[in-house]
């Protein structure tokens, strides 16, 4: 009885303690916590989190570290001080939940699996980034205001190859470049100037 | 990947996307395409000029019905108009590739006018010329003080006649694949260096180094070199910052002087046979004796195997290891793993067949198993994973492989891989033998393929 009211005393007080020590189900399979995880969960410390607003006002709680070692910005905002972490949340007014919500994920997947080979995690971002043209500009705003180097190279590579060897047709349908704007004259001389791209 | 063809009106189309975003986009093409791109609408028409990245292709300029000069010579029209719309002085990276024939003069004018911005962070020039002469790099690229990362590649020619004023305080990544440089002096240059990538040319009396002295800020080091005659005196990786090593070494080095790196994640060691390896071999091996991650190709392990009673270091971090042999030898990985009390993952490679190959000439003794006197404790206590390519099911293969599965406590897979053209006969007759041992992990998996 009174091993049972440690533990429940012990869940109550540190969950993330509970969630970070065990194994645990990530999409079908089962992973086991990093070494570095479960020493700061044996030494008692719950892993600090902080919290982000979206721009329509809904909180998401995070782990500190897996934000600090993508985001410069938020980085930047910790190291400096401005953030305390007992009171307040970072707002991030250009960013929606949905969106928010995907970075976050991103950040999470690539902070606990850094130690997986390439070819998984090459896979994993093709899929993070099977979404639709307004979902990858969203992404691409959120990982450039909140600075996030490798998620920018991974939609900048996928835009570029969306124009890369296509012809200028394809690339105004890709991208749903509806009115070029060019009067007559002037696409009849775009189309002599750049042969190979029509 | 490609998006939906969204016909709502509520699709975004990318040109609502701020200027700057797009210039991005367009900084990861090559600038050919970027400049093209100005005919895509008139959002995009003057876009490229504001570029601050600059890929010249000269490849993409061949055409079947020009000439290599006359090729050259729209190339180097081509670089000349788009110079004049950028703003030079602001460009942070320039990078070139070509065959350089008859406008060295030129190249030397376009990288004094990139490197005098004080904003250009990365160089890169990949410059190959079949006429046999070779492209010698402007002085201003050594007194570029905001240049972050330099690559070169090719018939290029990096020398010194002293080196006042020359520094490059900036520079972090040093990427090497040419003819000839005075890669010592070239070193002194960079204090503050974390990541060298070295390929010698030895042989084409190219890189000459009878010292080599890597920076102590550096944090990754891949060095690669071909065969000589001549012998190295010495190379001194004095580096506490370390993280990666990668050496290839196939020259001579008569002295190699190496400090523990504590910090190292990861090593590769590739290092072929020579006799006079043998005496420095033990002291490299301790250097790494903190890394994560080891993999040993074949050459070295021969190194290895032919060093006069050695002894492994400890191996107290070491999580993953792969080890490659020319033919297969127990004992050594034995003692190897008996030093590794973390290990987790276990590659082995038995590149050579002795089936078919004969060693020099000599047909090969394949040795034997001698049953271990104790377990290594990694066995017993960590050891997950397991593979093993291009197995043979030599008695010592199998006696190795079952020794293993009836003591691995933890075992969680073992994977092992036939050599190509294995008959299915052959496989089946392998996984039947093995699938009879007993095995100490209850989750223990067994694959073969």
């Amino acid at each position: 009885m009174e091993l049972l009211c440690i533990r429940q005393w012990i869940s109550g007080l540190l969950p993330t303690w509970l969630s970070a020590w065990c194994i645990k189900p990530v999409g079908g399979a089962l992973v086991r916590q990093e070494p570095e995880y479960i020493l700061l969960a044996l030494m008692g410390s719950p892993l600090k989190k902080i919290m982000l607003c979206s721009s329509e006002k809904e909180i998401f709680s995070v782990e500190e570290q897996v934000m600090v070692q993508h985001s410069v910005i938020i980085n930047n905002m910790i190291e400096d001080g401005s953030y305390n972490h007992e009171e307040s949340k970072i707002p991030l007014d250009c960013v929606d939940s949905k969106t928010l919500k995907k970075v976050i994920d991103y950040c999470t997947h690539h902070t606990h699996h850094h130690n997986d080979n390439q070819e998984d995690l090459e896979a994993w971002d093709a899929q993070f980034l099977n979404v639709d043209s307004n979902g990858l500009y969203d992404l691409l705003m959120a990982a450039n205001y909140l600075e996030i180097r490798n998620l920018l190279d991974l939609i900048y590579g996928t835009i570029k190859n969306m124009i890369k060897g296509k012809k200028i047709d394809e690339i105004r349908r890709i991208f749903n470049i509806k009115d070029h704007g060019f009067t007559p004259e002037e696409e009849e001389q775009n189309r002599k100037e750049y042969p190979h791209f029509y | 990947m490609e998006p939906e063809d969204d016909k709502s009106e509520t699709s975004t189309t990318i040109s609502t996307l701020p200027d700057s975003i797009l210039c991005n986009i367009l900084s990861f093409l090559p600038t050919r395409t970027s400049i093209a791109t100005s005919v895509l609408s008139r959002r995009w028409r003057h876009l490229w000029k504001h570029l601050h990245v600059l890929n010249l292709d000269g490849y993409s300029f061949n055409t079947p019905e020009l000439s290599r000069d006359h090729v050259e010579d729209r190339f180097v029209d081509f670089v000349n108009e788009v110079l004049q719309q950028v703003q030079v002085r602001r460009i942070q990276k320039f990078r070139l590739e070509g065959e350089v024939r008859n406008y060295s003069c030129t190249l030397s004018f376009w990288i004094d006018a990139v490197t005098s911005g004080p904003h250009l962070q990365e160089l890169y020039l990949s410059l190959w010329n079949s006429s046999g002469s070779f492209y010698t790099l402007p002085y201003s690229v050594f007194s570029c003080t905001s240049l972050v990362s330099l690559i070169l590649k090719g018939d290029i020619i990096v020398s010194f006649d002293n080196l006042q004023s020359l520094q490059l305080p900036s520079l972090k990544n040093l990427d090497l694949e040419i003819i000839s440089t005075e890669l010592d002096k070239l070193l002194s240059l960079c204090p503050a260096l974390e990541t060298l990538k070295v390929f010698i040319f030895f042989n084409s009396g190219g890189i000459d180094p009878n010292e080599i002295h890597v920076p102590r800020s550096l944090k990754r080091l891949t060095l690669e070199s071909e065969a000589c005659d001549s012998t190295v005196d010495h190379l001194e990786i004095h580096t506490p910052s370390l993280e990666y090593l990668d050496i290839a070494l196939v020259a001579c080095y008569s002295q190699i002087s190496v400090r523990t790196y504590p910090n190292l994640v990861e090593a590769c060691l590739n290092i072929c046979f020579d006799d006079m390896h043998i005496d420095w071999m033990p002291k490299l091996l301790n250097a790494v004796c903190r890394t994560k991650f080891l993999a040993l190709q074949a050459s070295t392990t021969a190194c290895l195997i032919c060093v006069p009673s050695l002894e492994f270091p400890q191996f107290f971090c070491l999580v993953r290891l792969q080890i490659g042999f020319e033919f297969f030898n127990s004992r050594v990985l034995i003692d190897l793993l008996h030093c590794c009390c973390k290990l987790e993952a276990l590659l082995i490679h038995a590149c050579e067949s002795v089936s078919y190959g004969c060693l020099y000439g000599e047909p090969v003794e394949p040795s034997s198993w001698t049953q271990p006197v104790s377990v290594p404790s990694c066995v017993v206590s960590h050891l997950n994973i397991i593979e093993f390519r291009d197995y043979e099911d030599l008695e010592e293969e199998h006696e190795f492989i079952a020794y293993v599965i009836e003591r691995g406590l933890v075992l969680k897979t073992v994977t092992i891989h036939t050599r190509t053209f294995t008959d299915q006969e052959i496989k089946d007759h392998i996984l039947k033998k093995l699938s009879v041992v007993p095995m100490g992990s209850s989750i223990c998996q067994l694959k073969l393929d």
